[in-house]
């Protein structure tokens, strides 16, 4: 059992005080005994001194009498214990010391161990011994009067010990006073009283301590109100969130259920206990085991929070949706769960239109489901009509193109043989033949390209050789329209694996619609550029009137001209197509746009082939 | 009873001259020197007083005694016969006052203290009582139980005089260093003397007085009587001379003639 402080002071202040209060008596009354002692050896010398010359006297007169008178007058003085004389010749008188009733405790005579005090002294005159006088001396008288002074000495001491033990219960408990009054503030601020201060009053070590009491019950009533504070808010929000709150004590088997908590399943206060089969009697049979794996999982801190949905009966029988969301707030040395926490969120509104909206998607998938294969089946469709278009062209070109032919020859034959009013016919019929057996050609070629017929070869085209050679086709064009085709030499050729005929067709048709739109006696100009990832581009600009910024992506479109061209003549829409096609076969691509000055500018960048003067091409 | 000797020892009685101890201190060696040389065993007795001793020399209790009051009226009819007797100047009885006393007469002391040994001392009694009779000065007496206790009252100035042995008298005032002056002297008598009592065997009082006479020549004796004379300043010579009856014939005389009676 805890000692108060000055109930521990004053007894280590009385054993410390008795200690040396027995030390201080151990030693008066070594020094008392020693002292006895010394005077019990003065006294029998003493005595011997006294006793001599007139024994001597007598015993040389040979009077007896008066020597056993004398031996009994000073035996009768204490601490003589007995006097004798005792004869040469044989005879010994004894006188016997008067022996008083002994005051001095057994203990005490034995602790001072003093023995009885004896000389003995020869008497002899002029050579002749007489005999010899003794004297015992008794200490016990002088022990006794040794064990009342000490007895005194005691009773003193221990007056003065009382009396300082006194002072020391007063100082002490007026030293203490304050400290009690702390003490008595703190356990009445622990039992609610959180505007208790304590007095700052006393020494000044209790004027700190209440000082320091004072701050940290401020400190502790603030932090309490804001608590408090803080409580009210969360029980208001959760009271407004209607959610019902539990609070688990694992060690005691008990769990608070708030009285939300009840209500929400329907229960007035008092009529649902405080256990946790509370709880789990009420859980669905159907998220019982999810809900108790879950809690479990929580409990062993496989989990940081716990979380779980499920249905709890209400008294009236029927089953609502619950949030139970929780955690484990204390847990001991070894992980086990203490203390939880947590709150029960009724979400059966949420539940239920979670379900519509599932049934609403599931209709939705449904119909997506329905629809998508129409879709697919009309992709089909269209698919194997293109397929059939495609077919259909390849077949119809190649058809045409046998018979456009013999008409392109005897047209030539005719513009060549006939009158002049006849030349021009068959002129107007051959140009008219041209333009068809254009037309069928990129029809030709477009269906093979749709229909995935169309194959390229692969070899090493220098692209500026090919731009030379459509250059030199398109002479007479050029000169037509006294047009400048420039082409940039190189600064090293620009070679591309692919197919030369059709990487020609590409060049040939920019060339052609560049001819076909450039103003007379305007400049074409070709030039080559090394771009990064040993790409080869190849730019093909004229001076015409450009292409819409609308229309840079469409005019690649199939059957689609320039609105800015469309009223030239000339063009069957499928041309830029069938490039961007025959670029796209060769891993590139190529693109349109206007030059700063204006016309249209075309960009063909193709893979080039590595060379050791790949690394000088600028990026 | 100090003796332990299968011979039961002679009694040897001193007259009460000086303290029991300092009388037992002298005659103890000598009388066992004595005993030695005569074969005859002595034993030292003392009475408490001058005045015991004179008595019990009166019964006759004493087989030897170093004695003069042997020759009082009534003593002298126990018959002790003198053998022996110290060596040196005889005896007076004196009166004697201290050096820077006023008293000069005898007449000067009427009516005032005189201390004496006891009423049994021969020279510092009867002697000197007898003349401050004669010369009709009466004086209040004080006894000091021996002749130094006399001397002792004197020297204290409990006692303006006092009556004295002129031998103790010098012997004391020389170990004292007393300065005296004396009043009156008396004529010379014979020192005491060591008597025998006549139930003393012959042979025994002749081998004591042999061996007391001839203590002083031998070494031994001679020794012994130096040490016991340095006790009490007793100037030389030492030893014992033999003598008779008839030279103590005029002390006897005196005792017959002193105006002094004993009580």
């Amino acid at each position: 059992m805890a000692l108060r402080i000055s109930t521990r002071l004053v007894l280590v202040s009385t054993v410390l005080l008795l200690v040396w209060g027995g030390s201080v008596l151990y030693l008066l009354g070594r020094s008392e005994v020693s002292h006895l002692r010394g005077h019990l050896t003065e006294t029998l010398e003493s005595q011997i001194r006294l006793m001599v010359p007139g024994i001597t006297e007598q015993v040389v007169i040979g009077n007896y009498d008066m020597i056993e008178r004398m031996l009994a007058a000073r035996a009768q003085r204490p601490p003589v214990a007995w006097m004798r004389w005792h004869d040469v010749s044989g005879p010994q008188l004894l006188a016997a010391g008067t022996r008083q009733a002994a005051t001095a405790p057994a203990w005490f005579v034995a602790w001072a161990a003093l023995p009885v005090f004896e000389r003995a002294q020869p008497i002899a005159v002029g050579g002749l011994t007489y005999g010899e006088v003794a004297v015992a001396l008794d200490p016990a008288g002088a022990l006794d009067q040794v064990w009342q002074e000490l007895a005194t000495a005691a009773g003193l001491l221990l007056a003065g010990i009382g009396t300082l033990l006194a002072a020391i219960v007063v100082v002490t408990r007026a030293s203490l006073r304050p400290l009690d009054e702390l003490n008595a503030a703190a356990r009445r601020f622990g039992e609610g009283d959180y505007a208790q201060r304590a007095d700052a009053a006393g020494a000044p070590e209790m004027v700190a301590a209440a000082q320091a009491f004072n701050g940290m019950a401020q400190r502790l009533e603030c932090a309490l109100a804001s608590l408090r504070e803080s409580e009210l808010r969360w029980q208001f929000a959760l009271e407004g969130a209607g959610d019902g709150v539990w609070d688990w004590d694992l060690r005691a088997g008990r769990i608070y259920f708030s009285a939300r908590w009840k209500a929400m399943l329907g229960y007035a206060e008092g009529e649902i206990g405080d256990v946790f089969q509370e709880w789990q009697s009420r859980i669905h049979g159907d998220d019982l085991d999810a809900t108790l794996r879950a809690m479990a999982r929580h409990l062993d801190a496989s989990t940081e929070v716990f979380v779980d949905e499920h249905r709890l009966r209400r008294k009236d029988g029927g089953y609502r949706w619950f949030l139970a969301r929780g955690k484990v707030v204390e847990r001991d040395d070894e992980g086990a769960a203490l203390h939880m926490i947590g709150t029960h969120t009724d979400i059966t509104a949420r539940r239920q239109a979670d379900a519509e909206l599932r049934r609403h998607r599931d209709q939705l998938q449904a119909l997506v489901q329905e629809q998508t294969a129409d879709l697919r089946r009309a992709k089909e469709a269209a698919e194997a009509a293109n397929r059939e278009k495609s077919l259909f062209l390849a077949n119809m070109s190649h058809e045409l193109r046998t018979p456009m032919h013999a008409m392109l020859a005897f047209a030539q034959i005719g513009r060549d043989r006939g009158d002049e009013r006849t030349s021009s016919y068959f002129e107007r019929i051959r140009t008219s033949g041209e333009r068809l057996s254009r037309l069928l050609n990129d029809l030709l070629d477009l269906s093979n390209i749709e229909a995935g017929r169309m194959t390229y070869t692969a070899e090493e085209v220098d692209l500026h050789e090919t731009v030379t050679e459509v250059s030199e086709e398109m002479r007479p064009l050029l000169g037509a329209k006294r047009l400048t085709l420039a082409v940039a030499p190189p600064p090293h050729a620009p070679r591309v694996t692919g197919d030369p005929a059709r990487l020609a067709q590409v060049v040939r048709n920019i060339v052609a619609n560049a001819i076909r739109y450039s103003p007379e006696g305007g400049r074409i100009d070709v030039a080559f550029n090394g771009v990064a990832h040993r790409q080869v581009e190849m730019t093909i600009a004229d001076q015409g009137v450009g292409i819409p910024e609308q229309e840079l992506e469409t005019i690649f479109d199939k059957f689609v001209q320039s609105s800015a061209t469309r009223t030239k003549a000339g063009g069957t829409g499928l041309g830029l197509a069938i490039c961007r096609e025959i670029v796209r076969a060769h891993k590139g691509r190529i693109r349109a746009c206007n030059g700063p000055q204006g016309g249209a500018v075309f960009h063909i960048v193709l893979p080039g082939i590595e060379t050791a003067e790949e690394d000088v091409y600028e990026i | 009873m100090p003796q332990a000797r299968a011979e039961k020892p002679l009694s040897f009685g001193v007259i009460s001259q000086r303290s029991a101890v300092l009388t037992a201190e002298y005659w103890n060696p000598i009388l066992a020197y004595l005993s030695r040389k005569s074969g005859v065993p002595l034993a030292l007795k003392l009475g408490g007083s001058g005045p015991e001793t004179s008595q019990r020399v009166g019964r006759g209790e004493f087989d030897v005694v170093y004695s003069n009051h042997i020759f009082t009226v009534d003593n002298d009819k126990v018959g002790y016969r003198v053998i022996a007797r110290p060596l040196g100047s005889a005896i007076r009885g004196q009166i004697v006052v201290l050096e820077d006393s006023p008293v000069a007469r005898l007449a000067d002391l009427d009516g005032k203290t005189v201390a004496f040994p006891h009423n049994q001392a021969f020279v510092a009694y009867y002697v000197t009582q007898d003349a401050l009779l004669r010369a009709r000065v009466q004086v209040v007496p004080s006894f000091g139980g021996n002749q130094e206790g006399a001397m002792a009252q004197l020297k204290s100035g409990r006692a303006p005089a006092a009556s004295v042995n002129s031998r103790i008298m010098s012997e004391y005032a020389e170990r004292e260093g007393l300065r005296y002056r004396v009043l009156w002297s008396s004529a010379e008598f014979l020192n005491i003397p060591v008597a025998v009592h006549p139930r003393v065997r012959r042979e025994q009082a002749q081998a004591l007085q042999a061996a007391l006479v001839g203590m002083a020549a031998d070494e031994e004796g001679a020794r012994v009587l130096a040490a016991a004379a340095a006790l009490v300043q007793e100037k030389p010579p030492y030893g014992f001379v033999k003598v008779t009856d008839e030279e103590y014939e005029s002390v006897r005389h005196f005792y017959r003639a002193s105006l002094v009676r004993p009580d």
